[in-house]
This record gives C-alpha cells, sequence and structure tokens, in this order.
C-alpha cells in the first residue's frame, strides 16, 4: 500500500538517529570540570559549550526534603488533627509519697553478685507491684487508659486525669469460693465472674481531711461503674451499671448512698469485648440534683441510660476524679439470664452479627481494558440480585414439598459439561459447586 | 470521599441479624427480636450496634494490620510489639502499639526493681523486667505480642531470657493473623447515601450532561486499537492531521496539507491534484 523507505533513506534516517545518541568524533573528551547528571537530564551536550572554567551552581535543597518523614508527618499532623488541649481534672500528683531505697550495703552487694553470677538472682514481683503502686502507678493507669480510650470517651476529648489514689477491686468468684479476681488496667473477665459487686479498697492519702482552710468538710467518696461500650441505641452514650456516693471511707461502701444498684456486665452476643470502668470520685458535697435524688430500683435498661461526661459537667464543683481501674468482658451464658429474666423492659437478648466494611470500589469505565468483563460487572451488581440469583439456585434442588435437597453426584467437578462452554461460564460452575464467592450460602 | 468515611467510621459495625442490607442471611437464617416486655415498655434496640472499644477488633482479629511496611525494617505488622532497649544505666522494655503509644512499661529506672539487682543491664535485669512487664501486660488485658526476631534475637542469653520470662508470665510472643476478608462480589447501594451513590457510580446520562467534550479522549476499543507502540503512533498522527484538514493525495502517496489554512476542509476548486 505504502511505497517503501529507500536504501540511501534508510542508511540516512539511521545516522540521524545515531547522531542523536554519540557526539561526533572530534569532541569526544569532556573537558575536565565538567559534571554530567546534575539533577534531572540535561539535554546540554558539552560540545554545545564554550571552552573555559565553569562554575557550577550547587543545587539547593527544597525545602520539602529538609524535613524527615517523622518531621512531616508531625507537622501533617498537627494542622489536619490537631490535639486539643489537654485538661487535668483530678488530683495533683503531689498528694503521692515517693518510697525511699535504701542504699545497698556490701554485703548484700556480694549476695547479688554471687546470684546474678549463676542465673539465679529473682526478683520479688510483689514488693515490685507494691512500690509500684505508690509511685508509678499513676502515669502507667493513665497510659493504659488511653490505650482504650477510657478518658476521651468518659470525659470528652482533651480531659484527662491522674489515678492518684490507689483503687484495689476484685470479684469474689461465684463458682470457685476462695478465688478472687482482681480488677487492674483492661484484664479480660467473664460476666459470670463479675455477678456481685466488687469489693473495694482504697488508699486515702495522707492529708486528705486536714481541715487547712478552717472548714470542717468531711470528704466522702462516690464510685461509679460504667460501660461506654454497650448502648444498645447510641454510640455516644453509657450503661451505668453502679452509683454509689456519700460513701464515709475505704471498704465502706455499704454504708454510702446506693443511686443505682449494682449490675452484671452485660455484652450482647457477637458484639465483641465491652469496657468497664470503675471511677472513684472524692466528693467535698452533697450532690443535691433532683435527678440523683431518686433512688432508682435499676431493673430497666431505660434507668441506666447514662454520660459520665455530662454527670460530671453536672457536679465537676462537688467532684473530682481520684482513682481508676477498668476490666474488660465479652458475652458468657449469664448476659442471656440478665437480659431475660432482670430486666423489665428487655424480653429476649439481641443478638448480633459483625458486618464487614464496604470494600473500596473504583467508578465504574465504560471500557475496562485487560479485565474479565464477568468479574467486573460482579464487582458493580446490586447485592440484592446476587442474594436473589444465590436463592433461586438453591431452590432448583430443594423439594417444593418435602424440602429434601436433591443429592449431588459424589465427584461434580470430576464430570464434564455437555457441549461448549465458554472458559467464564466453566470457572462459575466451578466456583458453585466449591461453594466460593456468591455461592458461599448455597447450603 | 466514602474510602475516608469508611475507614475512619470502622469501629466494629455490627449489624443485626435480621437487618435490612444482610442479604441472604436475612432469608435463610432465623433472626431473634431484641425488645420485649410488653409493647409499651419495650425498650427499642437499634438495628445496627457499635462497639467503641478500640482495642475489641483487635483482640478479634478484624481489625487490619498496618500494610505497606514489608520492605522497611523494622516493619509495623503487628497491632502490639514488644521492645528491648539497654541504655547505658539500665534496661527498658515497653509494649509499643503500630501507632507509636507505649502502652505497658517496666524499667530498671525504678528503684523496687534495681535495688533488687546486682546490675541493671544483665541477664538477670533483663529477666527481672520481662517478668514484671509480663505481669502488666496480663493486668492490661494482653496476652500475645509481636516480637521483632531481628531486633530481639533469642541466641543472645539477655534477650532469651527476657523472652522466656514472657513466656512464662503467660504471653505469647506472636499474634494472630488477622482474619481473611470474605470475598463478596457486588456493592450494597441501599446502604449508600444519594450523595455517595452520586460521586461513585454516577449515571452516564449525568456525566454527559455536565462534563466537557470526552471526543478528544475516546479511547478506542482494543479490537479497534493497534496494539504496537509504533504503529499506534503512526496512525494516531495521521488522524491527528487527516481532523486538521490535511487530505491524502493518492498520486504520491503522501499526506498533504489543506492548501486553504483558512478553511481547511473546502475543496480544491482550481485544476489540481485531485483530493482522495
Amino acid at each position: 500500500m505504502y511505497p517503501q523507505p529507500t536504501a540511501t533513506q534508510m542508511r540516512s534516517s539511521l545516522i540521524g538517529l545515531l547522531r542523536g545518541l554519540r557526539p561526533p568524533a572530534a569532541q569526544t573528551r569532556t573537558p575536565a570540570r565538567t559534571i554530567f547528571m546534575m539533577g534531572p537530564y540535561d539535554p546540554r551536550t558539552p560540545e554545545d559549550e564554550e571552552p573555559g572554567v565553569k562554575v557550577r551552581v550547587k543545587q539547593e535543597v527544597p525545602e520539602e526534603a529538609k524535613l524527615s518523614f517523622r518531621q512531616r508527618m508531625a507537622e501533617w499532623r498537627a494542622r489536619h488533627h490537631p490535639e486539643p488541649p489537654a485538661c487535668n481534672i483530678g488530683l495533683p500528683r503531689s498528694l503521692l509519697t515517693a518510697s525511699r531505697s535504701e542504699p545497698p550495703d556490701e554485703k548484700r552487694q556480694q549476695e547479688l553478685e554471687r546470684l546474678a553470677r549463676n542465673q539465679q538472682l529473682r526478683v520479688d514481683l510483689d514488693a515490685v507491684e507494691l512500690a509500684w503502686e505508690s509511685e508509678r502507678r499513676p502515669e502507667h493507669a493513665l497510659s493504659a487508659a488511653r490505650h482504650y480510650s477510657i478518658m476521651e470517651h468518659l470525659f470528652g476529648t482533651g480531659c484527662f486525669f491522674y489515678p492518684v489514689v490507689p483503687l484495689r477491686a476484685h470479684f469474689a468468684d461465684p463458682d470457685l469460693p476462695g478465688r478472687v479476681r482482681p480488677i487492674a488496667l483492661g484484664n479480660v473477665m467473664t460476666p459470670r465472674q463479675c455477678s456481685e459487686a466488687p469489693d473495694l479498697r482504697w488508699q486515702e492519702p495522707q492529708d486528705f481531711n486536714s481541715s487547712s482552710s478552717g472548714q470542717q468538710q468531711q470528704l466522702k467518696w462516690a464510685v461509679l461503674l460504667t460501660c461506654p461500650d454497650e448502648h444498645l441505641q447510641s454510640a455516644e452514650r453509657e450503661y451505668a451499671h453502679w452509683l454509689v456516693t456519700d460513701i464515709p471511707g475505704s471498704g465502706r461502701v455499704a454504708e454510702g448512698r446506693v443511686r443505682l444498684p449494682y449490675l452484671q456486665p452485660i455484652p450482647p452476643l457477637g458484639t465483641g469485648l465491652h469496657r468497664y470502668a470503675l471511677v472513684l470520685f472524692v466528693q467535698s458535697a452533697p450532690l443535691e440534683d433532683q435527678q440523683e435524688n431518686q433512688q432508682l430500683a435499676g431493673d430497666r435498661l431505660a434507668e441506666r441510660d447514662f454520660s459520665t461526661a455530662e454527670f460530671y459537667r453536672r457536679h465537676q464543683d462537688r467532684l473530682t476524679p481520684a482513682g481508676l481501674c477498668f476490666f474488660q468482658a465479652a458475652w458468657d451464658p449469664s448476659v442471656r439470664t440478665v437480659y431475660r429474666h432482670r430486666l423489665t423492659d428487655m424480653g429476649a437478648e439481641p443478638v448480633f452479627e459483625f458486618r464487614w466494611p464496604a470494600p473500596y470500589r473504583p467508578k465504574m469505565q465504560q471500557f475496562a481494558f485487560s479485565e474479565p468483563f464477568n468479574l467486573y460487572l460482579d464487582k458493580y451488581r446490586d447485592t440484592k440480585d446476587i442474594a436473589e440469583e444465590t436463592l433461586k439456585e438453591k431452590l432448583k434442588s430443594v423439594h417444593p414439598f418435602l424440602g429434601r435437597r436433591r443429592p449431588e453426584s459424589k465427584y461434580p467437578l470430576a464430570v464434564p459439561a455437555e457441549g461448549y462452554q465458554p472458559s467464564w461460564l466453566k470457572e462459575r460452575e466451578a466456583q458453585k459447586i466449591l461453594r466460593q464467592g456468591q455461592w458461599r450460602d448455597l447450603d | 470521599n466514602i474510602f475516608q468515611a469508611a475507614l475512619s467510621g470502622f469501629r466494629a459495625l455490627l449489624c443485626r441479624s435480621g437487618g435490612s442490607s444482610c442479604g441472604i442471611r436475612r432469608l435463610l437464617c432465623t433472626s431473634s427480636s431484641g425488645s420485649g416486655g410488653s409493647p409499651a415498655t419495650a425498650y427499642p434496640v437499634g438495628a445496627t450496634f457499635v462497639n467503641r472499644n478500640p482495642r475489641s477488633l483487635e483482640y478479634s482479629g478484624h481489625e487490619p494490620k498496618p500494610k505497606g511496611w514489608e520492605l522497611q525494617q523494622p516493619s509495623r505488622n503487628y497491632y502490639l510489639k514488644c521492645i528491648l532497649r539497654r541504655t547505658g544505666s539500665g534496661t527498658i522494655a515497653q509494649i509499643v502499639h503500630n501507632s507509636g503509644s507505649v502502652v505497658v512499661e517496666a524499667s530498671t529506672d525504678e528503684s523496687a526493681i534495681r535495688s533488687q539487682l546486682y546490675s541493671p543491664r544483665d541477664v538477670s535485669a533483663a529477666r527481672a523486667v520481662g517478668e514484671v512487664l509480663a505481669r502488666r501486660c496480663i493486668q492490661c488485658g494482653i496476652d500475645r505480642v509481636h516480637v521483632d526476631q531481628l531486633a530481639l534475637p533469642r541466641t543472645a542469653e539477655r534477650n532469651d531470657a527476657f523472652c522466656q520470662a514472657l513466656l512464662d508470665g503467660g504471653v505469647q510472643l506472636e499474634e494472630r493473623p488477622e482474619l481473611p476478608r470474605p470475598e463478596r462480589p457486588g456493592v450494597d447501594y441501599d446502604s449508600l447515601t444519594a450523595e455517595q451513590r452520586a460521586a461513585l457510580f454516577p449515571r452516564l446520562v449525568d456525566e454527559l450532561r455536565t462534563g466537557e467534550d470526552k471526543a478528544k479522549y475516546v479511547q478506542y476499543a482494543p479490537t479497534m486499537r493497534p496494539a504496537r507502540h509504533q504503529e499506534r503512533e503512526r496512525r494516531y498522527q495521521a488522524l491527528a492531521k487527516v481532523r486538521r484538514g490535511w487530505w491524502w493525495n493518492y498520486r504520491h502517496q503522501r499526506l498533504l496539507p489543506s492548501p486553504n489554512p483558512n478553511n481547511p476542509f473546502a475543496r480544491a476548486t482550481s485544476g489540481g491534484e485531485k483530493s482522495g
């Protein structure tokens, strides 16, 4: 159709092609001070430059490249996700007394050296925990609480407090008499182990009830057990499991005023681990509030609807959070009993099932090059249509009156189909037999 | 962007079995009703339940681990990692989340540990710090941590003592892999709002009405489009010239520019070459 290039034309085009790649033979040697590879591709060849000494300008590093990745991420985070101003709503750290370590004596040092040399040195963990409670526990408790987002979800963004007062709480195991289950900083327990109200003890700070201002005010305590994850309607609300105020001192919770009687954890089936936070407040004055003054029976779930942030903001002049411990729990059969029999406004227990988030699908193209058309179109079909197709396929093998399934052949994948089948149809039939993809629910 | 919205809202979104968007499950399984009692006092239960506990999905394996760090050292393919650092004055052990925050810590800086040790940097110190860290992990509800084999090789006595102390304390040294996401075809259009649907899956009619002229970006179907690069270039150059008014001279077998640049598509009236 088209005329072919002549031999001379080909030779001249080849020479022209090569001329672009290689400099002429006369000036193949480059000047001594020329620097190749200065930044991006430099189209100038050495023959274009005039002879002489050239001063190369040093390329400046761009501003974006002067910072490391971490610094740039910190800048980006500060710009797009600025942290709210932190607000400490708890007691000051100076209330704690630090233990003084004794200087080691020589005999003990020799003994320690001998044990360390023979790999027999073991540390007393209970002594370490005792010292930790008074020294490091507030910071560690705060970092654990931040890890579980307890501060943020209970008191609001930015608010936090150091759990200065060491709070020791434990449940008595109803199935194993004598066995106690302590509440720590997020340990996992079963609701059955938490059937009864926990035993609470805390260490009052030394200058706690000293009347420095001259006023005779007896400081009391309040205890709140709340779960920010259990609410069946709104994710922003909590259920209060226990609220006792006007407690005179450590271990005397029974002498306090019970606003909400204790209810064991009730995480619904299929919803995972829930957090249960036990907060100890210092109460400087009686809580005068109509809502709190009524003694609720606590048999209805609607009465336990709670928000710690709102509760604290209402009484922030009288309450100060001082101690914290929390645990986690998931469903077990005792929860069913509570929903069915103890809570009067719930008949049956709610059951849930995990739903994966929708996968990302880019905008559908009119011509999807290099994509198998059946898989591409299936990505954008409505799930209702796919489910309908699966159901109809299932019903083909179900007897209309007896409900029996038609038995499949023993080796269905080994039986070839009659006639010609395109490859995509063969794969679809194989997926049906193997119950893959949309055919997962065929049985 | 719906993708970002899905990621930020991905906190254990659970749907009630019997809900509207479960598809086949709605028809083939038995659903339990949540609200009981008399209708007047029944407590309404929402169709979807959200668990705000940020660690619940990590415990069950539904939370995805950070991806893309396979060629980096150290990688971040974990939920919680254990670090053992030896400074000039002591040993520090930390449990660190993949976001960078320190969750649990034990070090020989604490006087209670240091007073019971001979040296703050030797094997016994590492073992002691491991025992204390294991106890604090169980208290914090952590029973599985990731240990980087390159950073903490158990061939060293210190690291081996530390890892053994963690194991004896009840902390496993490898995490469970995350749950594989079930591959389900299709899109649940009912769960999208009108704006999301318009952004992701716009109708062709709306695009044609509102968009720019797409004729210059026409993509030819593969059967019509030459595969080889040189052939494709040549054909597209010729097509661009024809659109500008160049014409095929049959006698000389060449594309020639139009004689009238103002009106390139006008035919040459005076005697000359035939236009092909």
